[in-house]
């Protein structure tokens, strides 16, 4: 039973549904002990997108299920900024063209001999008309020893600049309205700071309505802007993640807010 | 030639009331023709809990619970139960989707549909009065005309047969829950699948 996966497993880049995908990783080497990074990459066929996280009203986020070897442990599948679409009537967040998803493994202290890693990735991709599913088997095999840049290095350290990360100096708070959701947004080291400088995007599901739009107002120190809530929302609200994807070179960050 | 002019008809005679669906009030009345030229009109089923079925059998989301048997088997579980079951299209004509009202009987039957009616909304007037999103998307009435469930099918979001059963079977437990007289716990939640084609 275990070979039919195994030999389906692939290096190489694998086509299914309405895109195609491969594993790649920064060094065709790992270290016991150190992270070992790499990417999951899908090409989507053009006029299709896929999906963020949060995918919006429909849509899916990309699954991934991980077969490491003994003691490997897996970081989280990371995200990079999505973009907003409207599939029909319903608002979306995702990607369209190639999307790279890092993610790092770390071997164990003491791990010795090759590494064979293997994902089941599961993916969605969707137009206007029709959604179509996507899974491939791939694998990613490393020797042990000192880092040697693959030609994808490149690839994935763009990549990881497009990962939104958490900006210490910026603070959000939510207060919670019948209809609405006030957002305070706060930069305690940068007076320059300005949410028009950034498209924001709701990372938790059902919080903010998937098609509200932000426009912050300034208010003494605080920059607030007043947002619909989700449909969906179930109280009790108890917290929210933003990110705000830079304009103009600016890195993306994400803001969190939590009750109490 | 009869059955052609009885699904000329099925646009033609549907029928809606204007408010929205909201949990807990009146669900919106509407008239329609089913595939087999017979008149479904929901104020006809008072004393009878009615479930709603948005359908698109090309939809991955609803591949996954035809294909694993799951929305057969809840049709025939609750019709067995006395509930009135409407599995719905509301793909507007032209769109991908989209399949003949004439049709549309016998696709649900070849895929085993055990609802009790199948029923074409090519103008989608009923899907905008209940503001059906996707495919699948299941709402409940009960026996009283309310809307009680408004949400997904169950908690998995994936086109994956295998996560069937071991999703949280959301749908259902409503369904009990408006069987048994009880309040529904989490009557309304964002259901998953494809966007409905209006």
């Amino acid at each position: 039973m275990i070979s039919a996966a195994a030999c389906l497993a692939s290096h190489a880049a694998v086509r299914s549904g309405k895109a195609e995908a491969d594993w790649i990783s920064t060094s065709a080497t790992y270290e016991a002990g150190r992270p070992f990074q790499t990417a999951v990459r899908l090409v989507v066929d053009e006029g299709w997108h896929t999906y963020w996280r949060n995918p919006g009203e429909g849509g899916m986020e990309i699954s991934v299920k991980w077969e490491l070897p003994a003691g490997w442990t897996a970081g989280d599948l990371e995200h990079p900024v999505p973009k907003r679409f409207m599939t029909g009537d319903l608002p979306g967040f995702g990607y369209e063209g190639t999307v790279v998803f890092p993610v790092a493994f770390t071997p164990p202290a003491g791990f010795a001999g090759e590494a064979t890693l293997k994902g089941k990735i599961s993916w969605l991709t969707c137009n206007e008309a029709n959604c179509v599913p996507g899974n491939a088997e791939l694998v990613i095999s490393a020797r042990p020893g000192a880092p040697e840049s693959t030609p994808a290095a490149k690839t994935i350290s763009e990549a990881l600049a497009k990962v939104p990360r958490p900006l210490p100096a910026v603070t959000l708070t939510v207060a919670e309205k019948p209809e609405t959701l006030l957002l305070s947004i706060k930069n305690s080291e940068d007076k320059s700071f300005d949410p028009k400088n950034f498209d924001i995007f709701p990372e938790t599901r059902q919080i903010v309505d998937a098609a509200a739009s932000y426009t912050f107002v300034k208010e003494g120190e605080e920059w607030r802007t007043e947002v619909k809530k989700s449909e969906y929302l179930t109280p009790p609200l108890t917290s929210l993640t933003l990110v705000l994807a830079g304009k103009n070179g600016r890195l993306p960050h994400t803001v969190t807010w939590k009750s109490e | 030639m009869k059955s052609i002019i009885l699904t000329t008809l099925v646009s033609a005679c549907a029928f809606v009331t204007a408010h929205a669906a909201e949990i807990g009030k009146p669900a919106p009345a509407f008239t329609a023709k089913d595939a087999k030229g017979a008149t479904v009109s929901l104020a006809d089923q008072k004393g009878k809990v009615v479930v709603l079925e948005w359908v698109n059998f090309d939809c991955p989301f609803v591949k996954k619970h035809y294909g694993s048997g799951n929305l057969q088997k809840l049709q025939a579980d609750y019709t067995a139960k006395g509930v009135v079951w409407l599995t719905i299209s509301s793909a507007a004509e032209g769109k991908d989707a989209y399949v003949e009202p004439s049709k549309l009987g016998e696709l649900a039957s070849s895929k085993g549909s055990k609802a009790s009616h199948i029923i074409a909304d090519g103008d989608g007037k009923i899907g905008k009065a209940y503001d059906a999103k996707v495919t699948p998307h299941l709402f409940i009435i009960d026996k009283e005309g309310k809307l009680a469930y408004n949400g997904a099918i169950d908690s998995k979001a994936t086109t994956e047969v295998a996560d069937v059963d071991t999703a949280d079977k959301l749908f259902a437990n409503a369904a009990d829950a408006v069987l048994a007289g009880k309040t529904v716990e989490n009557a309304k939640n964002q259901p998953y699948g494809c966007g409905v084609k209006y």
